[in-house]
């Protein structure tokens, strides 16, 4: 069966190819990524579609993430790049080095995800959504000024957004902080699973708020038809679905 | 088995319905239209039907296909006018409910009715109640009848609640009449798991049976309780019997919902024989304390005044974790920092988590009064961090494994018995759903006696030779089954407590510990188990556990996503063949970082502080945990097997 979005993560390199050639050649045009360069170049190859990307990119810095955490792979990342990297990203990195060498991470991140958006900007993603363990980390910490560094970022043409697993407390912080995110990218699926506050809750806010919200789901090909039924009528921008068998 | 609640989007109905779907039943809700059922959605196998017990018809569809009703539908308003609406709803209802069950050939109906039935003086609620409990009685169906004093708990919008409310926000505390009258109430999960219980259960039918909390106590000195958990010293002011009732009359007149009822008011008042002999024989009734109800009323309402006063040691991956959750939980305040490095000082201050950093453990404790710490360093360092909190009587977190070796792991157990601390150890897959319900099924015996299982735990992270305290016996204590391999240790002891045997085999292509780890268990009850644990797999980029158990009757795969089970013959609420259970057909908690547990986790040990509840590991078992890695180490350098003592 056709997915109409497929999030691109979780597998083997090689599954995670055979997956994207798979679904195009059924017809999917919206691919959700993280920053891999075979998969960019695997979809640059493509026709037709559209990309949405996740930053900064987890899962290929997985054995860093294990070692030091992800604000530590963070550091670790952006300490290796050197100067003339750094340039590539921007002049105003340079003048930040005294920030970057005293690890303060507000100043990190935007850098982290201008790194990835290097390669990602060769498909022109849509949207750019920040990875849910930052959003979340960002409002368990009431960290207003790091959600509002990463929404000021400049990428392109690429609108910027949020991902997160607690949809309702986003909604909350957004509010509170006075900040407005173009798009959230958050679960959302048929029994309600991880779609905090509630599963009425988030159906809500699609409904009456006036933004763009995305969903991802993780799946099985028997949950398939279910899931794509329930998904096509809340009112998503779009559905990324990441089949888990 | 399908079962019909009605009143399903209510205090007791939503504790119900969830309380069903997690054991495995089909629910179709009853509720009205103007129903708010954000609490009862969202769950697995449960269904909304908009009916009104005023309509018969809509109670026909409602009971079509359905084996049990539950019925908690009522109408609880005092008002004189709502007088006939109570009647309509409650007796008229019955009427309607007994005529669709008994069309449909419903046989099953459990009633909750109430013990506002057994007073004397009577309003609308136990007048009406009464009366339809003689309907279900009459009805020729397999009836029992609940008879709950007031139910209280977590969520509720009851006397109970309001009664908090008002202790906390007016400056005295007002009594209504002497006081001296006793109350019982009922915590709102010992119903729900009540009305679970008999829905199979045949010594109950056309029975009629009190429910009530475990313990009797004296209006004033319930209140008394409240005033001295929430550390006030509020005065207690006694207002006459006469002057209360005239006053609930008077709101009652003005107000839609009162904040107390003639109906509550009578209730007070009026004592009633509680006999809870019958339900503990029949079903095993066994309610929580009081006090423990209070307790987690208490902390729903985030009413504690004081917040529990934290430390954070260690301040890598796991201690940014955990500082986070301290700092999002309500009833927190992170006061002090403490880590070797004073690099991480300004990426912790840049992510919000704000408290005075230190370097030296020594400053760090002395630094300020603690109520606990979150450890969170590599085990050779435990137990020296550990001593130094004991010697202050700090609780803690620590982070799994307990301690680099035996030895030490059973120096902190008997410091944190001697100074009697509250601990709680990292073992985060306890907090997992899906090894909760792979717990369930395992101990209610669905597989028959358990066989042998097989289990192992992957992860792509050493392929090559690698540097740093993680890969050092000295400081990490072991390699792969210590750091890795100890979650699935813990979760063979949650499952199937200690094993008689082990004999193992290590392997070390790239670092000075173990990158490959073998082990065969054998149990005292015949159980026999495999082990394989290794960090240098392919194709693993997180941590992956998988335990196959085999019994008599059947298997059961426990994966992080699902679990498989495939019995011979059908027990419970399992049909004979597959049943693939899902995580995200699971609860799950209100809020999350880091993955799946951490949250509850640390919640829980949170919680434990304020003396609610006691925390799922304590260094006990992690102590268990550690005595089952040593065997293994032990095993393979004395190459034998190993007899646990």
């Amino acid at each position: 069966m056709n997915v109409p979005g497929l999030l691109i993560g979780g597998q083997e390199k090689k599954e995670k190819l055979d997956n994207i050639d798979l679904s195009y050649e059924k017809g999917t045009k919206d691919f959700l990524i993280y920053n891999d360069s075979d998969i960019i170049k695997k979809l640059s190859s493509f026709k037709n579609i559209e990309s949405y990307a996740i930053v900064p990119d987890v899962s290929s810095y997985v054995r860093d993430m294990t070692k030091h955490g992800m604000v530590g792979m963070g550091i670790r990342k952006i300490k290796s790049l050197g100067l003339f990297n750094l340039l590539r990203i921007s002049l105003s990195a340079i003048t930040k080095i005294r920030k970057i060498l005293k690890q303060d991470f507000k100043v990190l991140l935007p850098i982290l995800v201008k790194v990835d958006y290097l390669e990602l900007k060769k498909l022109k993603p849509n949207h750019v959504f920040l990875h849910y363990q930052m959003t979340d980390l960002a409002l368990a910490n009431d960290n207003k000024e790091l959600i509002s560094k990463f929404l000021s970022l400049n990428l392109g043409s690429a609108k910027l957004g949020l991902m997160t697993q607690n949809l309702s407390l986003l909604e909350e912080k957004l509010e509170k902080w006075g900040l407005n995110a173009a798009s959230i990218l958050a679960p959302f699926n048929y029994n309600g699973f991880a779609m905090r506050n509630s599963k009425e809750e988030c159906e809500k806010m699609v409904k009456t708020k006036n933004k763009n919200y995305f969903s991802f789901t993780f799946t099985s090909n028997a949950n398939l038809a279910n899931e794509l039924n329930y998904l096509q009528n809340i009112g998503l921008k779009r559905n990324f679905i990441l089949i888990k068998d | 088995m399908k079962i019909l609640v009605t009143g399903a989007s209510g205090f007791i109905g939503s504790n119900l319905v969830s309380l069903l779907s997690e054991k495995g039943y089909s629910v179709r809700c009853f509720v009205r239209k103007s129903s708010k059922i954000d609490l009862i959605s969202g769950y697995k196998n449960v269904e909304i039907f908009y009916g009104d017990m005023k309509n018969e018809s809509s109670l026909f569809e409602a009971t079509k296909d359905i084996a049990v009703v539950i019925h908690l539908a009522a109408s609880t308003s005092e008002k004189a006018s709502a007088k006939s609406e109570s009647h309509e709803v409650n007796v008229q209802g019955a009427k309607h409910l007994v005529k669709a069950c008994q069309k449909n050939k419903v046989n099953r109906l459990i009633v909750v009715s109430s013990q506002s039935t057994k007073r004397k003086r009577q309003g609308n609620y136990g007048l009406t109640k009464k009366l339809a409990d003689e309907v279900f009685k009459n009805s020729g169906l397999d009836w029992t009848i609940f008879k709950p004093s007031l139910v209280y708990g977590p969520g509720s919008k009851g006397l109970f609640t309001k009664i908090l409310k008002l202790i906390k926000s007016l400056p005295v505390i007002f009594i209504i009449g002497s006081g001296k009258y006793k109350l019982q109430p009922t915590y709102v999960n010992d119903l729900a798991v009540a009305l679970v219980s008999i829905i199979d259960n045949k010594k109950t039918i056309e029975k009629t049976y009190d429910l009530a909390g475990k313990d009797q106590v004296q209006f004033k000195e319930l209140i008394k309780q409240i005033n001295q958990e929430l550390q006030m010293e509020k005065k207690l002011v006694h207002v006459p019997f006469w002057l209360c009732y005239l006053g609930v009359k008077f709101l009652s007149l003005l107000t839609k919902n009162p904040p107390i009822t003639i109906d509550n008011l009578l209730g007070l008042i009026q004592e009633t024989e509680i006999d809870l002999n019958p339900a503990i024989t029949d079903f095993d009734y066994s309610p929580i304390s009081l006090q423990q109800g209070i307790k987690q009323m208490l902390w729903d309402l985030s009413f504690y005044p004081d917040k529990k006063r934290i430390g954070i040691i260690g301040l890598g991956k796991m201690g940014l974790l955990h500082a986070s959750i301290v700092n999002y939980l309500p009833n927190t305040q992170i006061v002090a920092l403490f880590d070797v490095s004073s690099k991480v000082k300004n990426y912790i201050y840049s992510m919000n988590i704000k408290a005075p950093f230190f370097n030296d453990v020594d400053k760090f404790l002395e630094s300020t009064e603690m109520d606990a710490v979150f450890i969170s360093v590599p085990p050779a360092f435990t137990w020296s961090i550990i001593e130094k909190c004991a010697k202050r009587n700090i609780n803690f977190f620590v982070e799994k494994p307990l301690a680099s070796s035996l030895e030490y792991a059973q120096k902190i157990v008997d410091v944190t018995d001697e100074k009697n601390l509250i601990t709680s150890v990292g073992y985060m897959y306890s907090y997992k759903e899906i090894i909760l319900k792979a717990k369930e099924i395992i101990d209610s015996n669905i597989l028959g006696k358990v066989i042998a299982f097989e289990a192992t735990a992957y992860i792509t992270q050493v392929l090559s030779p690698k540097k740093g305290w993680r890969y050092q016996k000295s400081t990490a204590g072991g390699g792969c089954m210590s750091l890795h391999g100890t979650h699935l240790l813990y979760l063979l002891y949650f499952f199937f407590g200690l094993p008689n045997k082990i004999l193992s085999r290590l392997f070390y292509p790239y670092s000075e510990v173990e990158d490959k780890a073998f082990a065969k268990l054998l149990y005292g009850s015949g159980i026999k188990g495999k082990i394989k644990v290794s960090w240098s797999e392919e194709g693993f980029p997180k941590l992956t556990n998988k335990i196959k158990i085999i019994g008599e009757n059947g298997t059961l795969i426990i994966n992080e996503e699902d679990l498989i089970l495939n019995i011979d013959t059908k027990k419970g609420p399992y049909n004979d063949g597959q049943t693939v259970i899902a995580r995200d057909e699971l609860h799950f908690a209100s809020f999350e970082l880091g993955g799946e547990g951490y949250f509850t986790q640390d919640q829980d040990f949170i919680k434990s502080l304020f003396k609610q509840n006691p925390v799922k590991v304590n260094v006990e078992d992690a102590y268990n945990v550690q005595k089952l890695l040593q065997c293994i180490y032990d095993s393979f350098e004395q190459k034998k097997e190993i007899t646990l003592k």
